[in-house]
């Protein structure tokens, strides 16, 4: 299933402040408090002012207030198990108070919310079913549309589509009736995102537009961002990539402007995505490292988060045993003291078995985001050597051409012989420029290349040679290994290093016939070029720096490359290198 | 008779260059040269010309185009195409659009001459990487042309594409350097043929 954003996972409703009543009771005061920093997000002092709420508190209706306030609260704090307690203790306040009614089918909607946030379905349905029995007895429209909402969640995590479509449309109808038009907003989205992953664009695209159009009504920012990134994924599924772009730009911008890092982290993957596909893979891995690097700094947090959620829930756990124990310490016998330390044990097990999997889980996760990573490097390089042939082809390709040329008519046009020469010399350096360079564009622009297709490059290119330099060419390549395939850069290498040989020769050795054999022997590849013209001696190998070059480029495949030269017998250089470092 | 010849290169400078250097040759005459396609197509007569040259990056109407264009009216008419590089794909596109040669621009000028001399010797020049990709081409195709490699076209091409020249093949094959000269013009023409039916098969929605 594609990435989607459910604006609100659901709808924990915080009762209605009851503040008609103008009352100096202090507990109803500090309950308005802790909702209205409920509200603002301020869960650590909307929790402090809540719980001094309830000592002061004296009425079942404002205690159940505040215990269900404080599992709101408790729930966003990702506090789950202590949230559960606090619903538990509303739910028993409120069967004292005149709106038990209420009370209790918004209690077991609440619960069933957090069930479904702890990914429980099986509890989350069950409290569902409980709130929607109360709900009929209250029958209040609004509560009504809430729970089909939230059950068009609920369906939607069970992958039951069709029917999550129903009772999102249900809730919708109810919300417009209501001319509710924020919890049509949130509805609508939801409907677009079911419909996304049903298939069916249009409907999607509608709903996505209603949310995003009521949202700037409301000028609720993080619902018009999250609309923009909804739209945008929708835009990438169905390939229409610029319209992506343009959605997740303006995600972008507001996301940045609120700072939610979440929906940034959206809008930079929709972007890495948008620049895939449109083949500019520099800007695709751009913005996936910036992805991954926001996504780690969220994953840690999320980390953090569960592990000191399991260790609470294991504290709360060990306690709750502890206490059956001593109350029962007299009439149990030692096999049932065992039995709760195997139990603890257990739990011990347990949890250290959820830590080590998530642990795994972020680590297999960061290894698939490392290899995609590591192919959008590739990509972009394989980007960068086009550009650069590209480059070369069109701007040095065609002036060496011109140089060509021009030297071509000065000599036709010159009667001076010392003119001339020069001129033919000119003209035949730019020629050979022409051809390395043709080399160079090949191995650049080439990827992996097979054993005969190299082979053949070498040999145009030392026959090229040898007819320039007039001296015999005897080349022969392993002929039983066709299928052999190099990988790119040792490929070029290997082209290269024979380059740079056959150059030697050409200019140095004044051989009559120069030797090139390309053979597979055991586990490596040998090329010897061998040539019987002037030879050097040894000084002269340590200066070159050409020989140099061939020693560094052979080290980076682990191979070695042997020289033996005698003056006036020639010359024999031989590179071995390991074929599983050179071949694919 | 002198040969005609008919350029078209869009870079003034190398036009004219190359124009000077193929006029100073004997019996070659430059009936024209040209800037773009268009102008060669409206202000030339190719019922009398030999041989055409031309770029193949052309403002407007590519070098491609303009030898399809030609090669169907005017049969006899050879055409070599100038490029930078050996860039397969292009010349590939030409060589199938009727072009019996291409020559790089950065070779030395007396190279056109040679390439020249052997086009209207009855051979066509072909390299290593250009015979794979007839090569490939041709097996893609084979189910359904009619037009098929003969098994010493094939040989021929599988010795080019390792990188043998011209005189070595003749040495491996036993046979004479004319003979080799014919092939290729052959796999050349079967080239055409091919692209002719691709797009007939094309036309007809095959």
């Amino acid at each position: 299933m594609g990435k989607q954003l459910l604006i609100p996972l659901f709808l924990l409703a915080a009762f209605p402040a009851f503040c008609q009543k103008n009352s100096i009771d202090s507990s109803l005061y500090y309950l308005n408090k802790g909702d209205s920093l409920y509200f603002i997000s301020e869960y650590e002092k909307a929790q402090e002012t809540l719980i001094r709420g309830l000592s002061k508190a004296d009425n079942p209706t404002t205690k159940t207030q505040l215990f269900n306030s404080l599992g709101n609260v408790l729930t966003y704090m990702g506090k789950k198990e202590e949230a559960l307690r606090h619903y538990q203790e509303a739910l028993r306040e409120c069967r004292n108070s005149a709106d038990v009614l209420k009370f209790e089918a918004t209690l077991y909607k609440n619960i069933s919310a957090l069930y479904q946030e702890s990914r429980d379905y099986k509890m989350a349905f069950e409290y569902m079913t409980k709130a929607e029995k109360a709900g009929e007895k209250w029958n209040d429209s609004l509560f009504r549309a809430d729970l089909y909402n939230n059950k068009g969640l609920l369906l939607e995590y069970a992958d039951s589509l069709p029917q999550a479509v129903q009772s999102y449309l249900s809730a919708y109808s109810i919300f417009d009736a209501l001319h509710n038009e924020e919890r049509m907003a949130l509805c609508a989205n939801n409907l677009g995102v079911v419909y996304k992953n049903l298939n069916r664009t249009e409907e999607a695209i509608y709903y996505y537009g209603v949310s995003l159009n009521k949202s700037k009504q409301l000028n609720n920012e993080f619902m018009i961002a999250a609309n923009y990134i909804n739209l945008g994924n929708l835009f990438t599924k169905t390939k229409q990539y610029n319209e992506a772009k343009t959605n997740y730009d303006q995600g972008l911008i507001i996301s940045r402007k609120i700072g939610q890092p979440d929906l940034v982290r959206e809008c930079l993957e929709g972007f890495a995505k948008y620049y895939e596909a449109k083949g500019d893979y520099k800007n695709a891995l751009h913005y996936q490292q910036e992805f991954q690097q926001l996504s780690d700094s969220l994953l840690n947090k999320e980390r953090i988060d569960a592990v000191a959620e399991l260790e609470t829930r294991f504290g709360l756990e060990k306690k709750e045993l502890e206490l059956v124990g001593l109350a029962n310490e007299k009439k149990l016998m030692e096999d049932e003291n065992q039995k709760k330390q195997l139990y603890i044990l257990l739990l011990v097990l347990i949890c250290a078995l959820l830590i080590g999997g998530i642990f795994v889980g972020i680590r297999l996760g960061k290894l698939r985001r490392h290899k995609r990573e590591l192919e959008l490097v590739a990509l972009t390089e394989k980007q960068e050597r086009d550009r650069i042939a590209q480059d070369m082809h069109d701007e040095l390709g065609s002036g060496i051409s011109r140089i060509n040329w021009i030297t071509n008519s000065a000599q036709l046009n010159t009667a001076n012989d010392e003119d001339k020469q020069k001129f033919a010399r000119v003209e035949s350096i730019a020629s050979q420029l022409s051809s390395s360079m043709k080399s160079l564009i090949w191995l650049l622009y080439s990827g992996d290349c097979k054993m005969d297709a190299l082979a053949g490059r070498i040999r145009e290119m030392a026959s090229q040679h040898a007819d320039d330099f007039d001296y015999d060419l005897d080349f022969d390549a392993d002929t039983g290994h066709q299928n052999l395939t190099f990988k790119q850069n040792a490929a070029r290498d290997i082209f290269l290093m024979i380059k740079e040989c056959v150059n030697n020769v050409s200019k140095h050795a004044n051989a009559k016939t120069l030797s090139i054999k390309i053979k597979i022997e055991g586990e490596g590849v040998v090329c010897t070029i061998q040539d019987d013209g002037n030879g050097f001696v040894d000084e002269d190998l340590k200066s070159g720096n050409g020989l140099n070059n061939l020693k560094r480029r052979t080290q980076i495949w682990n191979g070695e490359v042997k020289i033996e030269s005698q003056s006036k017998k020639g010359t024999e250089v031989a590179i071995t290198m390991p074929l599983k470092f050179v071949t694919v | 008779m002198p040969l005609n010849i008919i350029i078209v290169e869009d870079d003034n400078e190398m036009r004219e260059n190359i124009h000077a250097f193929l006029s100073s040759i004997e019996d070659y005459k430059v009936l024209g040269s040209f800037g773009s396609a268009e102008d060669a197509l409206t202000d030339s007569d190719f019922s009398t010309c030999d041989i055409l040259l031309t770029d193949i990056g052309l403002p407007g109407m590519s070098g491609v185009e303009l030898i399809h264009a030609l090669k169907s009216k005017f049969h006899r008419l050879q055409c070599i195409v100038l490029t930078v590089f050996e860039d397969d794909e292009h010349v590939f596109g030409a060589l199938k659009a009727g072009a019996t040669g291409y020559l790089l621009k950065g070779s030395r000028p007396t190279k056109l001459i040679d390439a020249i001399d052997e086009i209207v010797a009855g051979g066509s020049p072909m390299s290593g990487t250009i015979a794979r990709k007839v090569m490939e081409s041709f097996r893609q195709k084979e189910n359904v042309q009619s037009e098929v490699l003969t098994e010493r076209e094939n040989q021929l091409l599988g010795h080019l594409s390792r990188g043998l020249r011209y005189k070595e093949i003749a040495d491996v094959l036993g046979i004479s350097v004319e003979t080799i000269r014919t092939h290729i013009r052959n796999i050349y023409q079967k080239l055409q043929v091919q692209s002719r039916t691709e797009a007939l098969n094309k036309l007809r929605g095959l």
